[in-house]
């Protein structure tokens, strides 16, 4: 049994649906990036762990579009992310993309049908056909039953699902989810986690998975972990 | 550690054994309060500015508005005191004192009015003027120092031309009503021929103030009480800045054993203290604004307004000192009551129930009903006793325009349906919480009601100043003088001025025989004086009598000159008769007559009706050789264009025949008018614009404190990839509903009180400015859309990166 | 035990008493080894070739044998070190004893705790995917597994994080 670290390399084959090369980011002078490079294949589960403050949100975030970093590239399907423009990214957020938070990520004074409706909508869908697969989605993930009530009224479990409903709602590529279930129970958490990963399989999506949890993490195909803003992989041969 | 928990132990805990510890728990709690208020860093600093900004601005609005009786009372006590009594009496001659022969003139430049006196002096002890030290003698002057700037000015370029006499001093704020007022004394002599002087020996009109009418005290009373009612709501929206911050502060209290009085009495504290430095800032604001107002009051309210003026009643100061804190605290209080606040953190209380609307009905139905029945009482008498129950009544109004706002901003908001996922953003946004918003819209509204109440009330005095049109420029220009030559003068320079070359220049007078009778003149050649009826045989020389078109009184159809005037008082000139000209001083029978009437040539009939009966048409020759006399040439001119300086040109053209040439624009004029009505709605009008920024200030507030109460949700909404666009309309949208709720109610209940008032309390008919109200309910729309962009920054910082990260 | 001792040897050659002291301060805890152990265990690893006799003292000792550790010794050390545990119970021990000699050897020991976090969460990813497809009696043993490793896990990641500080008390 021998052990080999690659910081950068991937050993799978297939091509890299998203990648991150050398990724630098400073929040003033405290750089929370510093060299961090990661690649995802389609249908793929990547792990993102590491402490607190080690930068795995910041590289999230840079993955996404949501911020660009100060250096290095950021590449979907090969083209550049980090060279768009907001507008563009935007759409690509909304339609590429799917996001998962821990907690606050709805809507308070929409309903759960409707937040989950929302992102369809904004990308110019009728009403009625986006609520329709927003019920479907609620369904698939055992919540249709708070379709009509505010994220207030439903539990923390029920919230979360909801999330995950509206992140997959437009059948994104790629889902970024950051620390999902940091706010459920061990229960709740697993049933996310599932639920989650069972509809990125089927819809050959990839998870970024961000989070310090072991028994999250291991929902993933594969880890990363984030440690002083520097990435690193570690592949095990038997 | 230790220190940490002997502290929060002194603070919280261990209080309460021993007698008398209730009040020292009671004041060490608000003590508590005061130092989270100030103690908490920056954030709890910024927190406490903001709220002492607000409070400060309402504050300020009220200092003003108890200025307000004072600055008025200051101005009308300094107009009276220079005031000239033109009666046909010389006044009574006062012993030491050499009377002056006065004659206002009003002028006016580019659009600001002009005014002052001619004097002659007779003796060197001349009547004293307020704030002059010297009249001035001729070819002198004295003049207010905001006409000295603009006579150096280059605006005033166009005026310099008319006061070229040397300035001999300036006039003193006692003689003026406003700092920047143009007010000027010139010199003159050979007054005692100008129609309309008066000799007088002292200045002011001896009223110590004027009177003000049952319709002026309403007015004010309806633009004070718009003006309050926003402020409060603003003062108390103020004080719920970043509550949601508080209430987490406050559960954090309740973890460590605050119990629930306990929080309330801390919050108290930390509102008072807000209450308190917003007092201090308030008045800091109001002695700036005080020091600022005659700069930026250039030309309101006829030449701004003295910072001395401005001073308020200290009664009312008193209530605001004690009023504001107590309303924060109060509001502090009262609106933890739906809050309740656990140790583990805040519980709102779910508000199920609809807002009822029967008791939001009382006050429309008590005001209506107290103005119904008590407003006649109030027009009929000029004493204080009647006024009470129409300033309640219409009070009440308004603040039922407050108090049933939310009811429909809910009713309505709760029937919105779909739309795009902005719209739906934002009517979900307001179903969940409509009360805050509608509290503050219903300042917007209430101003807009008192507002357009307000201009309802004006029309009628407006209409009874000037009937404008919007037509062309109308200028009337006229002449009094003592020779034909002057006339002719007067009709050449005229015609002289581009635009004026075909104008037609009327001559006339009027005569007086010795027994006071009257007839009026016309001086023109016979061309000219045929325009009022076909003269056979005219040449210069003649004199024809004219005779007017009679209505007969009876109102059974039209004598055509059949018959003598029924006027005692009319002179129907026959020849030879001796007869003196009007309008110029000592006029008495003892003294020589100015003119004899010569043969009168024919009577012919007049096209026109005429009060006097008829008109005397002179050729110039008739009046050859008569040494006195008194005559007043007009020239009425439209002129299609829309450069004010057309006129000044005309005023320029004829100002070396002297100040008894006057030029006046209809049409053009900005500052018309001195009737105090133009003063209170002044005032009423910038009122009515500040409380629209507070009420503005009230909605940026609230929509700061949402956005930062939903960052995350907003920046997870942008990391989807939610296009800003969305963003920024649905905070529009969330803005505009209740607004133009607010602005549809507040039209309504407007016009209604308006019709209301003028209905029952004044015998005036009910017109409406729709212009008007247009502005105001356009500075509405205006106010949402200034305030939505102001929030705009703040919703990209929330909806950025850093509203994802943890709390 | 062989290997640990061998590990120590990495730092430079030791007598055996010096040897059972200084297991025993790093690792012995409240047992102290026997020296019989010692020594037995290496005579083995002198016999395997691991370690060799460096020189021997004159003296009252009953034995001044001074060793240290071979070529292929050092190799057999690299290879443990980098060579995860199989995942089971209670094996902190061990990794411990890792930590610290890749800390003495001046090796990244963060690389240790890496390789056995990876093989860890290897471990759990199987049991996870065994859970996700099995019944529920499936589903509970293996989360009583997995949430042993994770136990494991944590542990691993507090020991990364605090690294810097135990190489600072082992060094000094």
């Amino acid at each position: 049994m021998t052990a080999r670290e690659h910081p950068t390399e991937q050993a799978a084959d297939g091509p890299p649906l998203l990648e991150a090369q050398e990724l630098r980011k400073s929040f003033g002078a405290t750089p929370a990036l510093d060299g961090a490079s990661l690649r995802v294949r389609a249908g793929e589960v990547l792990a993102v762990m590491g402490p607190s403050g080690s930068g795995k949100s910041t590289l999230l975030h840079c993955l996404a579009g949501i911020m660009p970093p100060d250096s290095g590239r950021v590449l979907y399907q090969g083209a550049e992310l980090s060279a768009l423009p907001d507008g563009p990214r935007s759409e690509l957020r909304r339609t590429e993309f799917g996001f998962v938070f821990q907690f606050g990520q709805l809507v308070p004074e929409l309903t759960c049908l409707e937040n989950v409706a929302l992102p369809l909508r904004l990308g110019g869908m009728k009403r009625k056909e986006a609520e329709r697969s927003a019920t479907e989605w609620l369904e698939r993930l055992e919540v249709a039953d708070v379709a009509g009530k505010r994220p207030g009224e439903a539990s923390g479990g029920q919230g979360q699902r909801v999330a995950v409903a509206r992140a997959m709602v437009t059948t994104p590529k790629v889902i970024f989810a950051d620390e999902p279930t940091g706010a459920l129970d061990t229960l709740n958490g697993e049933r996310v986690m599932q639920l989650l990963v069972g509809a990125a399989k089927d819809t050959n999506a990839a998870v970024v998975l961000v989070t310090h949890e072991p028994r999250v993490a291991a929902y993933s195909d594969r880890e990363v972990v984030v440690r002083d803003g520097k990435s690193l992989e570690v592949e095990l041969s038997r | 550690m230790t220190s940490l928990n002997d502290r929060s132990r002194g603070t919280v805990g261990s209080r309460g054994r021993g007698p008398g510890a209730a009040l020292a728990r009671w004041v060490g709690d608000l003590v508590l309060g005061v130092r989270l208020a100030v103690g908490g860093g920056r954030t709890s600093w910024v927190r406490l500015a903001l709220t002492a900004v607000g409070v400060g601005l309402g504050v300020m609005v009220l200092l003003a508005a108890t200025s307000v009786p004072h600055m008025l009372a200051g101005r009308a006590d300094r107009g009276n005191a220079r005031a000239v009594h033109f009666a046909d009496e010389p006044s009574s001659p006062v012993p030491g004192v050499d009377a002056a022969l006065v004659t206002q003139r009003n002028d006016e430049f580019l659009g600001r009015g002009l005014q002052g006196y001619l004097v002659e002096l007779t003796g060197p002890a001349a009547p004293h003027a307020p704030g002059v030290s010297r009249l001035p003698g001729p070819g002198e002057a004295v003049l207010s120092p905001a006409l000295v700037d603009l006579l150096k000015s280059s605006d005033g370029e166009l005026l310099r031309p008319r006061f070229s006499q040397r300035i001999v001093g300036t006039i003193g704020p006692e003689g003026l009503t406003g700092p920047n007022e143009l007010f000027f004394y010139v010199g003159a002599d050979g007054m005692r021929s100008l129609p309309g002087a008066a000799r007088i020996s002292s200045f002011g009109s001896g009223q110590q103030s004027s009177q003000i009418s049952g319709l002026e005290l309403l007015l004010i009373i309806l633009g004070a009480a718009t003006f309050l009612i926003p402020v409060v709501v603003f003062v108390a929206t103020s004080t719920r800045l970043a509550a949601s911050a508080r209430d987490r502060r406050l559960a954090a209290l309740r973890l460590v054993g605050a119990d629930g009085k306990q929080v309330r009495r801390i919050a108290a504290g930390e509102s008072f203290v807000g209450a308190i430095v917003g007092l201090v800032v308030g008045a800091v604001m109001f002695l700036i604004a005080k020091a600022l107002v005659p700069l930026i009051s250039v030309s309101a309210l006829r030449g701004g307004i003295f910072s001395a003026d401005i001073r308020p009643e200290w009664g009312l100061v008193g209530l605001i000192i004690v009023g504001v804190p107590l309303l924060s605290v109060g509001v502090a209080v009262l609106s933890l009551r739906r809050t309740i606040i656990e140790p583990l953190g805040v519980v709102r209380r779910a508000k199920s129930a609809r807002r009822k609307l029967w008791w939001r009905l009382l006050p429309v139905v008590a005001g209506v009903g107290l103005l119904a029945t008590q407003g006649s009482k109030f027009a009929n008498s000029s004493s204080g006793a009647s006024e009470t129950p129409v300033i309640a009544g219409i009070v009440l109004l308004l603040i039922a325009v407050a108090v049933v706002l939310p009811w429909v901003v809910e009713r309505v908001v709760w029937s919105l349906r779909g739309g795009s996922p902005a719209w739906q953003l934002a009517v979900r946004r307001l179903q969940l919480d409509s009360g805050t918003s509608a509290r503050v819209v219903g300042g917007v509204a209430v101003v807009l009601t008192g507002a357009i109440a307000l201009q309802a009330l004006f029309l009628p005095a407006q209409a009874d100043a000037d009937a404008r049109d919007s037509g062309p420029v109308e200028i009337r220009a006229t002449m009094n003088g003592t020779s034909l030559a002057e006339m002719d003068k007067f009709a050449a320079a005229l015609h002289g001025v581009p635009g004026f070359a075909g104008a037609k220049v009327s001559v006339a007078g009027t005569i007086l025989d010795a027994e006071q009778k009257y007839a009026s003149i016309e001086i023109g050649s016979c061309a000219e004086l045929a325009a009022h009826a076909p003269l056979p045989g005219c040449v210069d020389g003649d004199v024809f009598y004219g005779k007017a078109k009679v209505t007969r009184g009876n109102g059974q159809g039209q004598d055509h000159g059949q018959g003598e005037p029924k006027n005692n008082h009319v002179l129907v000139p026959t020849a030879g008769q001796p007869v003196w000209f009007s309008g110029i001083k000592d006029v008495k029978a003892s003294t020589p007559p100015h003119w004899t009437i010569p043969a009168v040539k024919g009577t012919v009939q007049l096209s026109e009706q005429r009060s006097d009966g008829g008109l005397l048409l002179v050729t110039p020759a008739a009046l050859a050789g008569v040494r006195t006399i008194s005559v007043f040439a007009a020239s009425n001119v439209k002129l299609q264009t829309s450069d004010p300086r057309t006129v000044e040109y005309a005023r320029n053209a004829l100002f070396p025949l002297g100040w008894n040439a006057n030029v006046m624009a209809f049409n053009l004029v900005a500052d018309g008018g001195n009737s105090e009505y133009l003063l209170i709605k002044r005032v009423l009008n910038i009122g009515s614009v500040i409380t629209l920024l507070l009420a503005a200030a009230s909605l940026m507030v609230v929509a700061l404190e949402q956005i930062r109460e939903r960052r995350r949700a907003l920046a997870v909404l942008v990391a989807n990839g939610t296009q800003r666009v969305v963003l920024a309309r649905s905070l529009l949208w969330q803005m505009a509903i209740p607004i133009v709720l607010a602005v549809a109610i507040a039209v309504g209940a407007g016009l209604g009180l308006a019709a209301l008032l003028l209905a029952v309390v004044s015998d005036h008919p009910v017109l409406f400015d729709w212009p008007t109200i247009g502005i105001f309910s356009g500075a509405g729309l205006v106010a949402v859309l200034g305030v939505t962009v102001l929030t705009l920054p703040s919703l990209w910082r929330a909806a950025s990166v850093e509203g994802l990260r943890g709390e | 035990m062989g290997l640990t001792l061998l590990g120590l040897l990495e730092n430079g050659p030791r007598h055996g008493y010096d040897l059972k002291k200084a297991y025993d301060e790093r690792f012995g805890h409240d047992r102290p080894v026997h020296y019989g152990q010692v020594y037995s265990t290496l005579s083995r690893l002198l016999r395997d070739g691991l370690v060799e006799v460096n020189g021997v003292e004159a003296g009252g000792g009953p034995d001044r044998k001074r060793y240290a550790i071979t070529s292929s010794g050092v190799t057999d050390v690299h290879g443990w070190l980098t060579t995860p545990e199989k995942p089971e119970l209670y094996l902190q021990n061990t990794l411990y004893t890792k930590v610290v000699l890749a800390l003495l050897s001046g090796r990244v020991a963060a690389e240790v705790l890496d390789i056995q976090r990876a093989a860890h969460l290897r471990a759990m990813r199987e049991l996870t995917q065994r859970k996700t497809n099995g019944d529920l009696a499936d589903q509970l043993i293996c989360d009583h597994a997995l949430f042993h490793l994770e136990a494991d896990l944590r542990w691993l990641q507090l020991t990364a994080a605090r690294l810097d500080q135990l190489a600072k008390e082992i060094s000094s």
